[in-house]
């Protein structure tokens, strides 16, 4: 098929303010090759369609050289190129359409990238630029310093790194995995498996997770619901986490608060240990398990009956065991000042 | 004998395992050196205290109950449960740290020299336990730093704040840590995390350093 | 000297006076008699106890470790033949089993910190400000492993460098220098 060039192409223009800019152009696909787009600034808007074509259109800023649009059997290559000493008016604003089963890798500095429909592996990068993924149906990997990202759809699996943007995942995925340094977390939606780490941005999610392992320093982690295996850490940030019958659970903090509510199946471990953290949790009378708390300085409150004895005759400490013996389930609960508290659900 | 000897030789004179000749030159420095005699008291005194510290305790009461349920039954009995495999998840978090490192640190050393007069070499990496590997995250942060200085001019003023504000939101968690394992210096998942958390601030770095040599 | 001194050595040389009544006990316990095993337990418990609370910073921890201690002493009593004093072979023991824990231990360690949990406990004080010695052991659990172990040896339970150094399994000169540097951080720390 013949390429369309802008009907400028053939004239010589020596003043690049007249440079309309627009461009056009298409060429045949394979309709699960691999298409790559780089534009710097302005915007880009991927989508994916029926056809086995791949088709740009947009307006390229007045200081950017040309677009460069190769086309080969599984590969097209879409760049906004600017020369190496450029003005500043190089944004420009891309719509592209691909084959839908198609694998993208979409690459901007400041353009705000946007993604739609489109079914394979999907790969974004940007520093600056937010990025939206919609629809997702491969395994997305996006990833930002600054621009906020968000990914939706129903994906196998969906790396998101930010370093300072937002970070929002939502939808019916596999895996998650989320990493941001100051940048917050919102996952929502049902997942197998969440992964999330942060420095000092809040971990948040909602739904329903089969497993999540959460770690910050000093964000806040809260959960609702997870429903297999849980493990939380933080040094500062509090844990606030909502699970089901869980098999396995671990939260560990120094100076954060934790907050769990929640069951053990049988056989289940809850292990909860702080520094300076209070400890609250809550779970139902029918939960059969063995309870071990113990604080040195904090204070041990039980709904369940039992009270806690010294941890030994004239020294510091106080510690709870109770639980009927033939109980599979424990709980253990560790503190050194902060104080823990057993509540029924 | 000089200050520098007798300060050497004083833990072993105040524990009264030197040699006489030995003792008695200490003893001598210590008679004439008003500095060394401070010294001196200020180890007795801890040393008093320490001496002084009360060697029992009580355990409570029930202990002899447990005892006696065992020597009777004789049932194996059970020490506390060593924690499930926290040490070997803190050698896999930094064999991460460190091939990753590795990893940075071999791009950088690329992108580096294609762009910079200045000499950016990336630090040796090896496995080693995590003095080293903050060592090295010091290294690579330092000489980051320094490149990036070099290249302010190319960053807009609003990426800059960003790499400054997250610059410190990074250190700030460093400061945390440290601080918490002040209260808990064994406790091997914060000193993953601290080693961790280093680390993604040269990852950071590189990130920005990349950028910057791109440009 | 102070009394403890004097307690220490009549314990370490097992030149102790009190070891004429615990070989009675011994043998009765070596026998089978329980009771007089308790005995035993009643008069060395507190000074295990201690023991290990300083080196494991843990008061629960602690309690296990005393526990298996003595489990343990129960069942080497046929190996024991008096070529030390009773209490140092249960010294011994807890040492061993302490570094074993020491080892394993992966959760959570207690503070002693500032707590005055060792006001008015038994033993032989002969003075000092009791709020010295409160941050003294509070310093003490906040040395790392390998340099509280031998501190608290040393300094607080009067062992030698040549008989830590074979409890710990380290060179004498390892275990001198882990020492100094120990005595040197408690300094550093409490003359802030």
């Amino acid at each position: 098929m013949k390429t369309l060039r802008p009907f400028l192409a053939g004239v010589l223009l020596v003043s690049a303010a007249a440079w309309g800019g627009e461009v056009a152009d298409s060429c045949d696909a394979a309709p699960d090759g691999l298409v790559r787009v780089k534009n710097v600034a302005g915007s880009v808007h991927v989508q994916g369609w029926d056809s086995n074509q791949v088709s740009v259109k947009g307006i390229l800023g007045e200081d950017v050289e040309r677009l460069e649009f190769v086309c080969t059997d599984k590969l097209v290559r879409i760049e906004v190129i600017i020369p190496k000493h450029h003005g500043r008016r190089i944004e420009s604003d891309l719509t592209v359409s691909i084959p839908k089963g198609s694998s993208l890798k979409l690459e901007t500095v400041s353009a705000e990238a946007r993604v739609e429909g489109v079914g394979g592996a999907v790969t974004v990068s940007t520093v600056s630029g937010g990025l939206a993924i919609q629809d997702a149906a491969g395994p997305v990997e996006a990833q930002s310093i600054s621009g906020d990202v968000s990914v939706s759809g129903d994906a196998p699996s969906v790396t998101a790194k930010s370093t300072s943007g937002k970070v929002t995942v939502s939808g019916g995925i596999g895996q998650v995995r989320g990493e941001s340094v100051s940048g917050s977390m919102g996952i929502s939606g049902t997942m197998k498996r969440v992964e999330a780490n942060t420095i000092s941005g809040d971990i948040k999610m909602a739904g329903a997770a089969d497993q999540v392992k959460l770690e910050t320093v000093s964000g806040k982690v809260s959960v609702d619901r997870v429903l297999e295996q849980a493990e939380a850490s933080t040094v500062s940030g509090s844990i606030d986490m909502t699970g089901d019958r869980l098999s396995a659970a671990e939260f560990s903090t120094a100076s954060g608060d934790v907050d769990f509510t929640g069951d053990l199946a049988e056989k289940g471990i809850l292990k909860v240990s702080t520094q300076s953290g209070g400890i609250k949790i809550r779970i139902s009378e029918q939960t059969a398990a063995r309870y071990d708390a113990s604080t040195l300085s904090g204070a041990i409150k039980n709904e369940f009956g039992p009270t806690p004895q010294r941890a030994n005759e004239h020294g510091p400490g106080l510690k709870l065991q109770f639980g009927p013996p033939e109980a599979t389930a424990s709980v253990r609960l560790e503190s050194a000042s902060g104080g823990i508290s057993i509540e029924r659900r | 004998m000089r200050c520098i000897k007798a300060r050497a030789r004083l833990n072993d004179y105040v524990d009264g395992l030197l040699a006489e000749s030995d003792a008695a030159a200490v003893a001598q420095h210590l008679g004439e050196c008003g500095d060394c005699r401070s010294e001196e008291e200020a180890l007795r005194r801890i040393l008093q205290q320490a001496h002084e510290l009360p060697r029992e305790i009580a355990p409570p009461r029930e202990l002899w109950d447990r005892i006696a349920n065992k020597i009777s039954g004789h049932e194996e009995a059970a020490l506390t449960r060593p924690r499930s495999a926290s040490r070997a998840r803190l050698l896999a978090k930094m064999a991460m740290v460190v091939l990753f490192l590795m990893v940075i640190s071999a791009g950088l050393a690329v992108r580096m020299s294609r762009n910079t007069s200045r000499d950016v070499s990336a630090p040796a990496i090896g496995y080693g336990d995590c003095e080293e590997a903050l060592q090295k995250c010091a290294q690579a942060r330092a000489a980051l730093l320094a490149d990036l200085d070099g290249h302010k001019a190319k960053l807009s003023p609003k990426t800059l704040t960003m790499v400054n504000d997250n610059l410190r939101v990074i250190d700030k968690a460093i400061t945390d840590i440290k601080n918490a394992l002040k209260g808990d210096p064994e406790n091997d998942r914060l000193k993953g995390l601290l080693v961790h958390t280093s680390a993604k601030q040269v990852q950071f770095l590189a990130e920005i350093a990349r950028l910057v040599n791109h440009a | 000297m102070g009394l403890a001194a004097v307690e220490r050595h009549l314990m370490v040389d097992g030149k102790a006076c009190t070891a004429s009544a615990d070989d009675a006990l011994v043998a009765r316990a070596r026998a089978g008699d329980a009771s007089a095993f308790e005995q035993l337990y009643q008069k060395y418990a507190g000074r295990i106890y201690g023991l290990c609370v300083r080196l494991t910073r843990s008061p629960v921890v602690a309690e296990d470790v005393t526990q298996e201690v003595f489990v343990q002493a129960w069942r080497k009593l046929s190996d024991y033949r008096g070529e030390s004093a009773f209490p140092s072979w249960l010294h011994r023991i807890a040492v061993n089993a302490v570094l074993g824990v020491q080892r394993a231990q992966r959760r959570r360690d207690f503070r002693l910190a500032a707590l005055g949990w060792l006001r008015g406990r038994g033993g032989t004080s002969s003075g000092g400000d009791p709020a010295l010695r409160l941050d003294l052991d509070a310093e003490i659990s906040r040395l790392p492993d390998s340099a509280r172990n031998v501190l608290v040896l040393h300094d607080v339970e009067g062992y030698r460098h040549e008989e830590i150094a074979g409890m710990l399994g380290i060179a004498p000169g390892t275990c001198k220098a882990s020492l100094h540097h120990a005595r040197r951080k408690l300094r550093k720390e409490l003359e802030k």
